[in-house]
């Protein structure tokens, strides 16, 4: 299993190295150390059972995130309940004692739940990716220049993050649940070109952009509470960094703080922040999920997985069991992928336990 | 302005004063340096570990970090195009243009100058790409001419190694190469020598030494080994805690050392012709430089120490021509 893992990757970093060489034929002389760390990297990540299953998920959740409004069988907009009764809160219809129906059973509009769910884990997979892919760069930014520079801005920076870090996250998404839509709505009328490519990442309907505006809402809450931790983070490590001799002597050559910034001290602090964007997305998914069980988020009939769970607490137990358990499930895997992924990479990035594998590695090739 | 420098002259620092604001206190560390540097000329700056040799030349280009700040002096220096300018003074995008352009540091470590995560090619074309505008190919080329300058084999190959694949003498090299990329008119070395074993010493002093020929740049050479100092300068500065004691020609100074600092100093240098039973050494231990005494700053370890030395700076005598000391010995009263 492993093996052919490794494989896998291994072709793909040869596929990448080639693609790399059509354009400059030494490419690959010049990066040999690198190409390499790469494999190297890969057969890190290939011995780790957790990484495997973490990247399992975290593949599957992607893929479904990418096709899943298209292949879903059912518009979210169709209210089936209204046609024929019977599909209000049907049960699921598992094989092998149940054939015919709805796999994973209706809702209360007598939709089907895992049509549902592929629009869900859409929404879920895409807010959680803006909300880390904005939120980190803005904190990583800033943590880099307190840092760096030192002194008064570092003082200034750092308390606006003191004073971010001490808001409430939950009390600030409501406060924008309740002011922001509205005129998250009329930027969206004035900019139809951006509503209509928010509207497709999202996999929504035209018609549904009031909800993209709550939706939206959420997502910039949580952009706003998320900053902080990358910019603490970024300026511990970059206050060590900056002490090394390499930073003074790129200063001694003349280079632009910005560029020694990009160039020097963002690539020797990066590992350890990938490594925490990957936990992120999951606390991302699973707290966006929250804001929307509590209310603040989508409203009918966007399939957002927090709002139907919350719906279906009005039913629960007897009626809505399954939506509840399906769709927490599906929360669940997305999480568990990204952690998972997460603490696997956090061993594949640092050198030395990477170093470590391999001789381990080698060790019981040795033995055998 | 009295921006006017003799023609000869590369960089004149006069009365260099550089602090650390430290919690402790104020820590004085360069005080009242003046140092001349002409074309064409080794010089270098002696003293012991803390004597401020690091700092004053870091404070030439403003690479003082805080809690230090160059609290007075000036430091004029001639440009290329003959332009005298005052780099304490000047802005700091005017002095991002000279660093590594036309003034050039070679680090203590070299392990530690080069960043791990580029190649050494990389980091000789980021220093030319800093400051003149030359293509991608031009300036490989140059990377692979300035390695073989600096005399490392395979230079072709080299250009594309990391710094973890090369070794001591050869990292120096890389790090040497980086400073002449744009041939400099002043080479700051600040003690490039320390972390290398003996015979490779001896190559990359060779190395700049014939640099410094070629290129007809200026050199300032920290060291603490006096060694290197008779072998490689051509004027020398004796510091001792943040100020210039004494300085001359190098003959002059091991022939006739006229401070008695030098003179200890001098007689500390095992001399491999004697058996001897113990190493000389100076007695006492350097003043702190947070309250330095009020007189000569040498004078609680100076064996001829007398009353006045104790209770005021020594002004600086020119002894003979060029040889010039601060010390109450010579002062004519």
């Amino acid at each position: 299993m492993s093996e052919t893992i490794y494989n896998l990757l291994a072709k793909a970093i040869d596929l990448y190295v080639k693609i790399r060489v059509k354009f400059d034929p030494e490419w690959d002389i010049k990066n040999s150390s690198r190409i390499r760390e790469w494999k190297l990297m890969a057969y890190a990540f290939s011995r780790s059972p957790i990484g495997i299953v973490g990247g399992f998920l975290v593949l599957i959740t992607a893929i479904t995130a990418i096709i899943g409004p298209s292949i879903a069988w059912q518009g979210y907009w169709e209210y089936k309940v209204v046609e024929n009764p019977d599909l209000w809160l049907k049960p699921p219809c598992l094989p092998p004692s149940c054939s015919g129906g709805p796999l994973l059973g209706t809702d209360e509009w007598g939709r089907d739940v895992l049509a549902m769910i592929f629009y869900g884990v859409r929404i879920s997979f895409v807010i959680s990716l803006l909300i880390v892919l904005i939120g980190a760069p803005l904190g990583i930014l800033l943590g880099l220049i307190a840092g760096y520079k030192g002194g008064v801005v570092d003082e200034v920076i750092m308390r606006i993050t003191d004073m971010f870090v001490a808001f409430p996250g939950l009390v600030l998404a409501i406060a924008f649940a309740t002011v922001l839509p509205q005129r998250i709505r009329g930027f969206l009328e004035a900019n139809t070109q951006i509503r209509d490519f928010l509207l497709w990442l999202f996999g929504l309907r035209p018609q549904e952009y009031g909800q993209l505006a709550a939706l939206l809402s959420v997502l910039l809450a949580l952009v706003i509470v998320w900053w902080p931790i990358y910019a603490r983070t970024v300026r511990g490590t970059v206050l060590s960094v900056r002490e090394q001799v390499f930073i003074e002597a790129a200063r001694s050559i003349g280079l632009s703080t910005w560029r020694i910034l990009i160039r020097h001290i963002l690539p020797n602090v990066l590992s350890p922040i990938i490594v925490m964007m990957t936990f992120d997305l999951a606390t991302a998914a699973l707290l966006s999920a929250s804001l929307s069980f509590l209310g603040l988020g989508p409203q009918d009939p966007v399939p957002e997985l927090g709002f139907m769970i919350s719906k279906a607490g009005q039913y629960f137990p007897e009626r809505s069991w399954h939506i509840v358990v399906f769709d927490g499930t599906v929360l669940l895997l997305i999480a568990f992928g990204w952690n998972l992924l997460g603490d696997s990479l956090r061993d594949v990035l640092d050198p030395r336990t990477r170093r470590a594998i391999e001789v381990r590695a080698k060790a019981k090739k040795k033995k055998r | 302005m009295g921006m006017s420098l003799d023609e000869k002259t590369v960089l004149k620092v006069k009365d260099l004063d550089v602090r650390f604001y430290t919690y402790a206190g104020v820590v004085h560390a360069v005080s009242k340096v003046s140092f001349d540097v002409y074309e064409k000329e080794v010089v270098s700056l002696v003293g012991e570990t803390g004597c401020g040799k690091t700092v004053t030349t870091r404070a030439i280009t403003r690479l003082i970090e805080s809690p230090g700040r160059i609290v007075g002096g000036s430091a004029l220096f001639r440009r290329r195009n003959g332009e005298v300018i005052d780099l304490l003074k000047i802005p700091d995008e005017e002095l991002r243009k000279i660093r590594g352009n036309e003034i050039a540091y070679v680090f203590q470590d070299p392990s530690s100058a080069l960043d791990p995560l580029y190649t050494i090619g990389y980091h000789i074309i980021e220093t030319i790409k800093a400051h003149r505008p030359v293509d991608k190919k031009t300036m490989k080329e140059e990377a692979v001419k300035l390695l073989k300058q600096v005399l490392i084999p395979h230079a072709e190959l080299r250009v594309k190694n990391y710094p973890h694949e090369l070794s001591g003498g050869m990292r120096q090299r890389a790090v040497i190469a980086t400073a002449i990329a744009n041939k400099p008119r002043l080479l700051i070395a600040d003690e490039p020598t320390t972390n290398l074993d003996v015979t490779v010493q001896a190559q990359i002093l060779e190395l700049l030494k014939d640099l410094q020929k070629q290129y007809g740049m200026s050199i300032i050479l920290i060291t603490h080994n006096l060694g290197v100092v008779a072998e490689t300068s051509d004027r020398v500065y004796v510091m001792y805690a943040g100020k210039v004691v004494e300085h001359s020609n190098v003959f002059e100074l091991f022939e006739r050392p006229l401070h008695p600092y030098t003179q200890m100093l001098l007689k500390a240098v095992p001399n491999p012709l004697k058996k001897i039973e113990r190493l000389e050494s100076i007695p006492g231990t350097v003043p702190s430089l947070i309250n330095p005494p009020p007189g000569c700053r040498f004078a609680p370890r100076c064996p001829l120490a007398k009353d006045v030395c104790k209770e005021k700076e020594p002004p600086i005598i020119e002894v003979e021509p060029g040889h010039h000391v601060a010390c109450w010995l010579y002062a004519r009263r």
